[in-house]
């Protein structure tokens, strides 16, 4: 019997097998490509050497989700590893994205959030619901929620752009901001004569000093309330070029009508003044040239935080 | 007996609810849409809050002598002055306030602790606003000096060529600065430190003016 031929008879042997390692190989490889592309509209240019970035919008539609609740849980959800920050930089500054972390005297992008705590798992539900007005019990919230800059208006609008259009020019010095800055209530003398209020108070965005802050009524809103700030003296750590562990803090307000005290409507105003000289001192001692108080000459008029009180 | 060992765990129960409990707060307020009143102030160069002289020879006016009746005099971060230490300029401002909030805001300007013992003759602070890239132009030949008028003409808020003065004699607290910042903006703020004339005869020495930002 004549032996089958063999395929090593040439010299080159192929299996059965390595021919479909090999196309399997293949088709995962043109899967993953298409699939680049396709979550990446610039990834071919990028591919083929050209720098055009395009960044995903920052802006979350409800037009986007036909099951609404979706777009709850989307819209002020944390996204921070499509937010490209550094590629954004690259462009704006025109240098090489590799020169970027040590512009910002980081090691990687992750490294501006990697102090805050964990993102709670109901974060954009609650922070919707916040926004819209429609979650007042903001006591319940720890800072999984108040520290996470997504947290506030405005950050992807207004905070991520100190870096990706960054101006060394120019530093950031001071800010800070009061959310929800004026609030609202209703007392009854004789049947709920007290309040109580949650305000967060925050670094604002692109500050790189430790702020001293001390938060005080006002004369007159001591006047026809007794009113207690806890903590009344604290420091915001720096947002800038990332945020630090405490650069947002809770704080609570509360006040009881004072005896004499007529029915009427009262606006009560906090300011933020220079706080007490012993902490002052400590914190120019371990901060040095990055310590300065909160409180400055140029700042929004009106009180950073208010409360309208109606007494009946 | 099984119980003996439910009751520590109990207690313990107790007492990690009890904390619990503790770091949270029933609050009793409301709004309608909550607003986070917010800015970000940054400054040009190296100034700072506390690092912001006028130093007479910085003086433009051609007048350098320092013998306190210098005018045109642009912020510096150095007390000893110097062109490398300005922060001012017609394409750099001292400092920019950035709105981060998400409500329009009125920035407002106290100057009280800034001039506290500044008598009438003495340090007098014009402010305008910014271009956008900086302070302008102004004198001829000189830069950042845009809004600069010999008697400041703006009784309210500032424009790029109307600056508002702030001395001992004149309004020095919750003066309006810029009206209806909306959320996302950013104003430049423009400084000249003016010296008004010395009290009896020439003065010597130097005649440096620290301003600061500082409230106290």
């Amino acid at each position: 019997m004549a032996k089958k031929a063999s395929a090593s008879k040439s010299g080159f042997s192929v299996s059965k097998n390595a021919w479909m390692i090999a196309g399997i190989v293949i088709v995962v490889a043109a899967l993953g490509l298409i699939s680049f592309w396709a979550g990446n509209p610039s990834g071919f240019s990028v591919l083929m050497g050209e720098n055009s970035f395009q960044p995903a919008s920052n802006t979350v539609s409800p037009t986007s989700y036909a099951v609404r609740q979706q777009y709850f849980e989307e819209v002020f959800r944390p996204r921070r590893n499509e937010y490209h920050l550094f590629q954004q930089a690259s462009d704006f500054l025109k240098i090489s994205i590799s020169q970027v972390p040590a512009y910002f005297d980081l090691q990687k992008e992750s490294d501006i959030f990697a102090d805050l705590p964990a993102v709670a798992p109901d974060f954009s539900e609650t922070a919707y619901l916040l926004a819209s007005g429609k979650l007042f019990s903001i006591g319940l919230l720890d800072e999984n929620y108040y520290k996470e800059p997504e947290f506030y208006p405005g950050f992807k609008d207004n905070g991520l752009k100190y870096w990706t259009q960054p101006d060394p020019k120019y530093w950031g010095v001071n800010g800070y901001g009061t959310y929800p800055a004026e609030q609202s209530d209703i007392l009854i003398r004789g049947q709920r004569e007290d309040f109580t209020a949650i305000v967060f108070f925050y670094a604002s965005w692109g500050v790189q000093t430790y702020q001293g802050v001390t938060i005080s009524p006002t004369s007159e809103t001591s006047k026809y309330f007794d009113v207690s700030v806890s903590p009344q003296t604290f420091l915001l750590e720096p947002t800038f070029p990332k945020f630090y562990k405490n650069w947002a803090q809770r704080v609570v307000i509360t006040g009881k009508l004072k005896p004499d005290t007529n029915s009427g409507n009262y606006t009560l105003g906090f300011n933020v003044i220079v706080p007490p000289k012993e902490s002052v001192s400590v914190w120019q001692l371990k901060y040095k040239s990055l310590y300065y108080d909160a409180a400055s000459s140029f700042s929004p008029a009106g009180y950073p935080v208010s409360f309208n009180i109606e007494v009946q | 007996m099984q119980w003996k060992i439910w009751v520590p765990v109990l207690l313990a129960l107790a007492v990690f609810a009890g904390v619990v409990i503790a770091d949270t707060a029933t609050t009793t307020m409301t709004w309608v849409v909550p607003s986070a009143k917010a800015h970000t102030i940054t400054y040009g160069a190296a100034c700072s809050t506390s690092n912001f002289y006028f130093v007479e020879s910085d003086a433009w006016d051609g007048n350098a002598v320092i013998d306190g009746n210098a005018v045109l005099i642009r912020p510096n971060s150095s007390s000893s002055g110097g062109v490398t230490t300005r922060c001012q300029g017609d394409k750099l401002a001292p400092i920019r306030i950035n709105n981060t909030g998400n409500v329009t805001e009125d920035i407002n300007a106290d100057m009280n602790a800034a001039l506290t013992g500044t008598d009438f003759n003495s340090l007098v602070l014009k402010v305008w606003m910014g271009t956008g890239v900086g302070c302008g132009a102004g004198e001829a030949d000189a830069n950042g000096y845009g809004g600069w008028e010999a008697n400041c003409s703006a009784t309210g808020p500032v424009t790029e060529t109307t600056c508002y003065a702030f001395n001992a004699a004149h309004a020095v607290t919750s003066i309006l600065l810029i009206d209806n910042l909306p959320s996302g903006d950013t104003n430049q703020i423009c400084f000249s430190g003016d010296f008004n004339g010395v009290r009896g005869g020439v003065a010597s020495g130097s005649f440096q003016r620290i301003f600061t930002t500082r409230t106290n």
